[in-house]
C-alpha cells in the first residue's frame, strides 16, 4: 500500500514536470536561439551526410561559430530528425527529455544517501521543489547542453552509491560520468572533483579485492568514452571556451594607480585575479541573486522570476543552519556539501556574475538544503491540525508557484525577450520564400550571424552548404578565424553596402536600423514584409531594391 | 587576537570616515552608537528619530523584539511606544517621503502596461498589483541588506552599483569568522538582543527608498558576531586555525591599504 501511495505520490510529480517543461515546447520561445539553430542544424547536416555544416566527418567538438560547441546535444539530436524533422521542438526535445529523467534519478540518490528518518519526505520534497524549478525549467525547455549534463552527473552518483553496495554498478557509473563530461564545459570541472572527492571518501571500500576488476573495467571504458575528447584536448578549438572566459586570462579589476611603492603588495595581479574569483564564488549563494535577482542574462532568466521561488528564501537560511548543525545525515551531508561547494568553481573562474548555465548542478545542492529546511520545519509541527493546515497552505503556495511560472515563461517572455530570443528569422525565411526566386538576397549581418537561423528554417541542403562556406578540415580544431559572410543559394549574409546594392535589382532584409522607413523613401524601396516583434515594434523589413526609379529619384534630387 | 579585531573592526568605519565630511560622519554614526546603546536601555534608540527621521520604524522595532524576548516588560514597553508615537507624528511626513511606501508613478504605469498582458484579468491582477510595487521594492532591499556580497565585496567587483557609497565593510576573509560566527551564535551571551538588533534594523532600513550608509546601524552587531567567529577559530589550536590566522592577518592587511590607498 505504502509503496503504491509513494508510487503515486511520485507519478504526480513527474506529470508536474512534464507540464512545465512540455507545455508549448518548441512554441515558447517562440524566436530559436542562433546557438540553438547551429545545433539544430548541425545535427540534420550529421543526419544526411555524416558530415557538419563545414564538412568535417563526426567532429569531436563542433566548430560553429568557433566557439566550439560539445558534441553530446547535437548527436542526442541527429536521431529525432527522422522523427521530428528539422524544427525547434526537435532541437529542444532531448533538453526537455533528460530534465525529466533527471527527477527519478535524484529521487533515488536522495533516497539512497539518506538516513531512514528523513529519506522519504526528503527525496520526495526535493523531487517536487526541482520538478517548479524556474532554473531547471528555463534549461529544459530550451536548447541548452547543461541540462544533458546534469541528468549524466546525478544518475552516476546515483550508481557510484549503488556500487558501493554491488561493484558490478561501477562500469555504468563510469559510462555516465563519462558521457557527462564532453556533455558541458562545466563539467569537465565539476565531474572530475566531485569524482576525486568521492573516490577519496570512499577509498578503503574502493580499495577491496573485490572492487579491482570493476574498477579497472570501469577505468578502461571511462577512458575509452574520454578518448575522443583527449584527441583534441590541446587544441586551440577546444580551448576556445576555457580561454575566451576565464577572469585569470583578463586584465584584473581594482587596480589602483599612483602606488609606485606598493604595487607589488596591492596590485598583485593573482591576489587580484583571487579576489575576483571569491566573489564570484559567493555570489552563487547570496540570497539576493537566488531569490531576487536570478541570472542578469536574458536568454538564461524569465521576466520577473528568479533562480527560485521567493517564498523558499527563509527555507534555504534555515535548512542551511540545520543542516551544518545536523549530526545524523551521513553520506547526504557529505555528498551535498561536496557539490555545493564544487559546482560553482566553473562559473566562478568566468568573468559572468552568477551564470546560472554553468553553475546549473548547484541547483541540486540549494534545493536539498531548501527541503531540509522544509522538511525539519514541518516535523517541529506537532499536532495534526497544524500538520494539515500546513499541507494545505503548501499546495496553495504550489499552485501560485505554477501559476507564476505560467506567466513568466508563456506571457512575460515572449513579449518582453523576443528580441534576445532572435525572433524573427523563421518569418524571415518564409517571406524570402514568398520572393522571386531568380533575384539575389542580401541579409544585413552587421549586428548578428544569421546565417544559422536561415539555413535551420530554409532546411537549406548541407551538401550545398558545406560546399560554399566549408574551412580547412586540416584546421577545423585550430583555425580560430571566422567568416561571418556566408553564402546559401542566392542568399547572401553580409552587411549591406547602400552604395553598391541599390544598383542592382535584389531583395535586401534587415532590421529596424539597418533599412529605415526613411531609406525606403531615400531610396525608393518597395517594401514586401515587415516583420515585428510580439510587443509590435520592428524586428525586420525585408524589401526590394528599384535601381531604374533609384537612378531617376536620385537624378531629380541633385536637380533640386 | 587584538591585531585580528582591530583588522576586523577597522574598514567600515575607515572607509565612511573618508568617503564623507565629518558633520556626515557623525550623522550616520551616532544613530549606530545609539542602536547599540539600547542593549543597555532601551530609551537610547528613542533618540535615533530625532537626529535622522528616515530611521523613525527603527526605535518602535526594538521595542516589539525586546517585548519578544522578554528584555522589557509589558509595562516598560506600553510607556516607550507611547513617547516613540508622538514622536512619530512629528516626524511622520519626514519619514514617510523617503519609505517605499511613497506612491511611484513609473512602477504603476509599468503595472498597467503588465496587466494588458494578459487575457485573463484575475491572472492579471495576481501577478502585478500595485501592492506589489511595495513588497518587490522591501524585498530587493532586504535581500540586498542580507547579501554576504554587500558587506566583503561591495557587491561585485565588475558591477559597481551606482546607487550608492559601496563602502568597503569588512576584509573578505571576514566571511569565514562571520559564517563560524552565525553558526555559533548561541555562544555569544546576548544572541537574542544582537539577533534582534539585526532584524530590526534589517526591517527598518528595507522600507527607505535609500539606505546607503544608513545600514551602518549594522555594524556593531555584525562586527560582535565576526568576533565570535575569531574566538572560536583561534580557540581551537590545529593547523588549519594557525594558517588561517597568517593568512587572515596578510589578506586584511592587504585589503586596508588598498583601502587607505584608493
Amino acid at each position: 500500500m505504502n509503496k503504491f501511495k509513494n508510487l503515486f505520490i511520485f507519478s504526480l510529480i513527474i506529470i508536474l514536470a512534464t507540464a512545465t517543461r512540455f507545455y508549448k515546447l518548441g512554441e515558447a520561445p517562440a524566436g530559436l536561439y542562433l546557438d540553438e539553430a547551429a545545433q539544430g542544424y548541425n545535427a540534420y547536416s550529421i543526419w544526411l551526410t555524416g558530415k557538419d555544416e563545414f564538412g568535417k566527418h563526426f567532429p569531436i567538438v563542433f566548430r560553429s561559430f568557433t566557439d566550439f560547441k560539445t558534441p553530446v546535444y547535437i548527436y542526442l539530436v541527429t536521431p529525432l530528425i527522422p522523427i521530428f524533422g528539422l524544427t525547434k521542438f526537435a532541437v529542444r526535445f532531448p533538453s526537455f527529455l533528460f530534465s525529466i529523467l533527471t527527477l527519478p534519478f535524484l529521487y533515488l540518490l536522495i533516497h539512497k544517501i539518506s538516513s531512514k528518518k528523513i529519506a522519504q519526505p526528503l527525496a520526495f520534497v526535493t523531487s517536487l521543489l526541482l520538478a517548479i524549478s524556474p532554473w531547471h525549467i528555463l534549461f529544459g525547455r530550451t536548447n541548452f547542453e547543461c541540462n544533458v549534463a546534469l541528468f549524466f552527473f546525478i544518475a552516476g552518483a546515483y550508481y557510484f552509491y549503488l556500487s558501493l553496495e554491488k561493484p558490478k554498478y561501477f562500469v555504468l557509473t563510469a559510462i555516465l560520468w563519462g558521457l557527462a563530461i564532453p556533455s558541458y564545459h562545466s563539467q569537465r570541472i565539476v565531474t572530475p572533483l566531485m569524482m576525486l572527492t568521492l573516490a577519496l571518501r570512499h577509498r578503503r571500500k574502493l580499495l577491496e579485492n573485490k572492487y579491482r576488476k570493476p574498477i579497472l573495467i570501469g577505468l578502461a571504458v571511462g577512458f575509452l568514452i574520454s578518448l575522443p575528447t583527449l584527441f583534441v584536448a590541446t587544441t586551440p578549438g577546444f580551448l576556445a571556451r576555457a580561454s575566451g572566459l576565464n577572469i585569470f586570462s583578463r586584465e584584473p579589476v581594482g587596480v589602483i594607480t599612483n602606488t609606485s611603492l606598493l604595487d607589488f603588495l596591492v596590485n598583485n595581479k593573482l591576489y587580484l585575479n583571487l579576489r575576483e574569483f571569491f566573489a564570484l564564488y559567493l555570489s552563487y549563494f547570496s540570497p539576493r541573486n537566488m531569490f531576487i535577482l536570478g541570472d542578469y542574462g536574458p536568454r538564461s532568466s524569465f521576466p520577473y522570476l528568479s533562480t527560485f521561488f521567493i517564498w523558499q528564501a527563509p527555507f534555504y537560511v534555515w535548512g542551511f543552519y540545520k543542516f551544518i548543525k545536523a549530526k545524523n545525515l551521513s553520506e547526504l551531508k557529505f555528498y551535498t556539501l561536496s557539490l555545493l561547494l564544487i559546482a560553482p568553481i566553473p562559473a566562478a573562474v568566468t568573468r559572468d556574475p552568477y551564470s546560472t548555465i554553468r553553475a546549473l548542478p548547484l541547483v541540486i545542492p540549494q534545493l536539498i538544503i531548501i527541503s531540509f529546511g522544509m522538511v525539519s520545519v514541518y516535523k517541529t509541527l506537532k499536532n495534526n491540525l497544524a500538520k494539515q493546515f500546513s499541507l494545505f497552505v503548501f499546495g496553495l503556495v504550489i499552485i501560485y508557484s505554477l501559476l507564476k511560472i505560467y506567466s513568466s515563461v508563456i506571457i512575460l517572455n515572449e513579449y518582453y525577450r523576443a528580441p534576445w530570443w532572435n525572433y524573427g528569422w523563421e518569418q524571415v525565411a518564409t517571406s524570402i520564400n514568398k520572393t522571386d526566386q531568380n533575384l539575389p538576397v542580401v541579409i544585413d549581418n552587421s549586428r548578428t550571424e544569421p546565417h544559422s537561423q536561415l539555413i535551420f528554417f530554409l532546411k537549406y541542403d548541407p551538401v550545398a552548404y558545406q560546399k560554399d562556406n566549408g574551412v580547412n578540415l586540416d584546421t577545423y580544431y585550430t583555425d580560430m578565424n571566422r567568416d561571418k559572410n556566408k553564402n546559401i543559394g542566392r542568399i547572401q549574409t553580409r552587411p549591406i553596402s547602400w552604395e553598391d546594392d541599390l544598383g542592382i535589382e535584389q531583395i535586401i532584409v534587415g532590421d529596424h536600423l539597418a533599412i529605415s522607413k526613411q531609406q525606403i523613401a531615400e531610396h525608393n524601396l518597395e517594401l514586401l514584409d515587415e516583420i515585428l516583434y510580439p510587443d509590435g515594434s520592428v524586428a525586420f523589413r525585408v524589401v526590394k531594391t528599384s535601381p531604374k526609379q533609384d537612378y531617376n529619384q536620385t537624378k531629380r534630387n541633385q536637380a533640386n | 587576537m587584538s591585531i585580528a579585531y582591530f583588522l576586523t573592526l577597522a574598514f567600515w568605519p575607515l572607509d565612511l570616515f573618508l568617503e564623507n565630511s565629518f558633520f556626515s560622519f557623525l550623522q550616520y554614526t551616532v544613530p549606530a552608537a545609539l542602536t547599540y546603546l539600547s542593549i543597555i536601555n532601551p530609551v537610547f534608540s528613542l533618540v535615533i528619530p530625532l537626529i535622522i527621521p528616515k530611521l523613525t520604524l527603527l526605535p518602535v522595532l526594538i521595542l516589539f523584539i525586546f517585548l519578544t524576548i522578554n528584555k522589557i516588560n509589558k509595562k516598560h514597553f506600553a510607556f516607550l511606544v507611547c513617547i516613540w508615537t508622538v514622536i512619530a507624528i512629528f516626524k511622520f511626513s519626514d519619514f514617510y517621503g523617503q519609505t517605499i511606501f511613497k506612491s511611484d508613478y513609473e512602477a504603476q504605469q509599468q503595472v498597467v502596461r503588465n496587466t494588458q498582458l494578459y487575457n485573463n484579468i484575475f491572472m492579471a491582477r495576481l501577478m502585478h498589483n500595485k501592492a506589489r510595487i511595495r513588497l518587490d521594492a522591501f524585498n530587493q532591499h532586504l535581500f540586498e541588506l542580507i547579501d554576504p556580497g554587500n558587506y566583503f565585496f561591495e557587491f561585485h567587483p565588475r558591477l559597481p552599483d551606482s546607487s550608492n557609497q559601496q563602502l568597503s565593510k569588512f576584509p573578505f576573509i571576514a566571511i569565514v569568522p562571520m559564517l563560524t560566527g552565525f553558526l555559533n551564535i548561541r555562544k555569544i551571551k546576548n544572541y537574542k538582543t544582537i539577533l534582534g538588533l539585526i532584524a530590526a534594523s534589517l526591517l527598518s532600513l528595507s522600507v527607505l527608498k535609500i539606505y546607503d550608509r544608513h545600514d551602518f546601524i549594522l555594524y556593531i552587531p555584525l562586527a560582535l558576531i565576526i568576533i565570535n567567529g575569531l574566538n572560536i577559530i583561534f580557540k581551537s589550536q590545529n593547523i588549519y586555525t594557525k594558517m588561517f590566522k597568517y593568512i587572515f592577518a596578510a589578506v586584511s592587511l592587504i585589503e586596508l591599504v588598498r583601502l587607505i590607498l584608493i
